[in-house]
């Protein structure tokens, strides 16, 4: 194993399946859906959502208000140290990079510009506490008493797997010997509102891939990956879910919310990953694709799978698994790369659903209908957001 | 110094001390009252000028942008201005921006929540809601100036500036980047001035006089032809309590420029910061 490979060694999750990732991937492998009309969450909002339901309290600093996006992420942090097994060596010094995009925005009301401190004086002023993306990343690190390195990352939705990315690369700086990775967003009327302003909403459950697709729907929830040096692993004899081999992070420079139209920064994005993972794209077995169901997005995305996997001998098998729980904004690289882990575990490729006519590409094998048992030696998860950024992440299997 | 330490090479910013290429000359400087929002009595902080983009960068397109979107496209083309680099002669699909914030961009955020507060969460505007997300500073930067490489933008209470630094070093240390335009600020809004105000920060006797703006820095691996400062070590850090709220997350660049604007300009022999 190389010394820049980076170990898997926990794995929390929080998501409209509930806690743990055991019950996420039971429910992927059933093909259950829980998108649900967004009105019986948000009254006059309409469309699709994937929401976390009966959020369990947590018990935390009386001083310290969660916003919801935080308190996803603690759940999500306490779940990782459940995965550990008890084996929590390292982790009083580890660091923390989460990412978010809603952070506290859940927590202002828009009554607040009329007369800010008229609303502060109300009771805004705890309720703002949490409204830059840092809090997230403190509300992780101070619940599991975590002292060391953090820092909150919002790039958009790819944002989650770039926080896995920076982690991995802080891993190698010696900044820390366990890093505490993730994302974390929830459900609010800004985003609600923003996306619907922008027609990017799906008023039925969204179609990935589809070419009668309509837009996204939006999730929410959180993951957290306990990652460190597969060294540092082995030292502490720590049970290893997956391996983190490559990683990369590129820009489009194109546009503020559009992808480039031929999916150039996503396709460089995953060729320098698989550079960096020393793969070829005929190793990669699975990419769990960002997939969101836009018309342009998936267009884009297609094309990159095409440029990016051109040299492949057969179809890249790809899926979006935002068919099953929404657009999870900066959670959403984190849960994926948590489903990506499940995919090669499992042995199992989860298809897309409601796939029934999908775009037309000689260069990918759409993933439809059911589950596709095989073993999976490698596998990509892609992300891009709007402002153009793309990340792609490439796990393995921890004995490869 | 550290070989092949990632080197600064370029320096702009649009601050209080005006819209700059280059370091800038430290010197006393007053706070201003506020006039931009109703206040009762004299409120006082240090706040950027008013000025046109186009003024400091010919052809700048900034229309309906958050102030922190325009002078972070302001202050970045100043930086590579400065560093003398062209461009054209970089590979830009390995050119990074990182870019550090605490509260992003809050005066388009707010004007999106007034569109909420005025015509109800279905009447607000769809052009606004894009530019409220907080990578959205770093991301005109990258289409302006065409940078492909990595677009990362963090947060960290009270250091997100210096977070960002790191991170870009780190970049050009592992081979994922040869070139950063490292940039780190904030604005000062009428919501987040009464936030300060309403949480005692502004006191008389122990407050802070809150300031805004934007610094950039350009980063460069390998040897460069001039340098102002190396990035040879740095240490990433958990804050209980904000070390800087009184700059907003701008405060850690800004005071990295300033201590190098004192200390020499450019041409001398580089500097190494701890």
């Amino acid at each position: 194993m190389s010394e820049g490979a980076i170990a898997i060694t926990g794995i929390g999750v929080i998501s409209p399946y509930g806690a743990g990732l055991e019950s996420m991937q039971s429910a992927l492998l059933a093909g259950r859906c829980c998108l649900e009309p967004c009105s019986g969450y948000y009254p006059g909002f309409a469309g699709s959502v994937a929401a976390v339901r009966d959020l369990p309290r947590v018990e935390f600093r009386a001083d310290f208000r969660l916003s919801r996006t935080d308190h996803l992420a603690v759940l999500a942090g306490q779940d990782a140290l459940i995965s550990l097994g008890g084996r929590c060596a390292g982790l009083t010094d580890a660091g923390v990079v989460m990412a978010t995009t809603v952070a506290g925005l859940s927590e202002i009301e828009p009554e607040i510009v009329h007369d800010p401190a008229g609303w502060y004086r109300r009771g805004g002023l705890a309720r703002a506490a949490s409204y830059p993306v840092a809090h997230v990343a403190d509300a992780l690190g101070e619940s599991l008493g975590v002292s060391g390195p953090r820092c909150a990352v919002t790039v958009a939705c790819a944002s989650g797997a770039m926080s896995i990315a920076l982690a991995a690369n802080m891993l190698l700086d010696g900044v820390a010997d366990v890093m505490l990775a993730g994302g974390s967003d929830a459900l609010c009327p800004f985003t609600l509102s923003g996306f619907g302003a922008l027609q990017a909403l799906d008023a039925s459950p969204c179609r990935p891939f589809d070419k009668s697709r309509a837009g996204l729907n939006l999730g929410e929830g959180a993951a957290v990956l306990v990652i460190e040096t597969f060294q540092h692993a082995w030292a502490r004899h720590a049970p290893i879910f997956a391996m983190l081999r490559g990683w990369a992070m590129t820009n489009d420079a194109y546009h503020p919310t559009a992808p480039h139209e031929q999916g150039a920064g996503l396709a460089a994005c995953m060729t320098s990953a698989m550079g960096m993972a020393h793969t070829r794209p005929d190793d990669i077995g699975y990419v769990n694709a960002h997939g969101t169901g836009t018309p342009l997005n998936d267009a884009a995305e297609t094309k990159a799978y095409e440029a990016a996997f051109r040299h492949r001998s057969r179809p890249i098998p790809v899926s979006s698994t935002k068919s099953y729980f929404g657009h999870c904004l900066g959670a959403a690289g984190a849960l994926e790369a948590a489903v990506t882990i499940c995919a090669i575990r499992a042995g199992a490729l989860f298809p897309t659903l409601r796939l029934s006519d999908p775009i037309d590409s000689p260069a990918v094998d759409w993933l439809r209908d059911a589950p596709r048992r095989q073993p999976l030696p490698l596998a990509m998860s892609v992300s891009a957001g709007f402002g153009g950024s793309n990340a792609a992440l490439i796990f393995g299997e921890a004995a490869v | 110094m550290t070989a092949n330490a990632p080197a600064i090479i370029g320096i702009g910013s649009v601050t209080p001390y005006g819209v700059l290429a280059g370091p800038i000359v430290p010197g006393p400087l007053q706070p201003r009252p506020i006039a931009a929002w109703p206040v009762a009595g004299v409120r006082w902080a240090y706040l950027v000028e008013p000025f046109r983009a186009t003024d400091a960068v010919p052809g700048l397109k900034t229309r309906r942008l958050d102030r922190l979107s325009v002078w972070s496209l302001v202050a970045a083309s100043l930086a590579v201005r400065d560093a003398g680099l062209d461009l054209g002669q970089v590979d830009r699909s390995r050119a990074a921006v990182v870019f550090g914030t605490c509260l992003g961009c809050i005066e388009l955020t707010e004007a999106f929540f007034r569109g909420a507060a005025n015509h109800g969460w279905q009447g607000t505007d769809p052009i606004l809601f894009p530019e409220t997300l907080g990578n959205a500073p770093a991301s005109h930067v990258a289409r302006c100036l065409d940078l492909r490489g990595p677009n990362i933008t963090v947060g960290s209470k009270g250091w997100a500036a210096e977070c960002a630094l790191l991170h870009a070093a780190s970049l050009l240390r592992h081979g994922q980047a040869d070139l950063a335009v490292v940039l780190a600020g904030d604005t000062l809004t009428r919501a987040s001035y009464e936030w300060y105000e309403a949480a005692g920060w502004l006191a008389d006797d122990s407050g802070f006089i809150p300031s805004e703006g934007v610094t950039a820095v350009v980063l460069m691996a390998g040897r460069t032809p001039h340098s102002y400062a190396t990035v040879s070590a740095g240490q990433f850090a958990s804050s209980p309590e904000p070390v800087s709220r009184g700059l907003g997350d701008a405060g850690g660049l800004l005071r990295l420029v300033l201590s190098l604007s004192a200390a020499k300009g450019p041409g001398s022999r580089p500097m190494e910061l701890p």
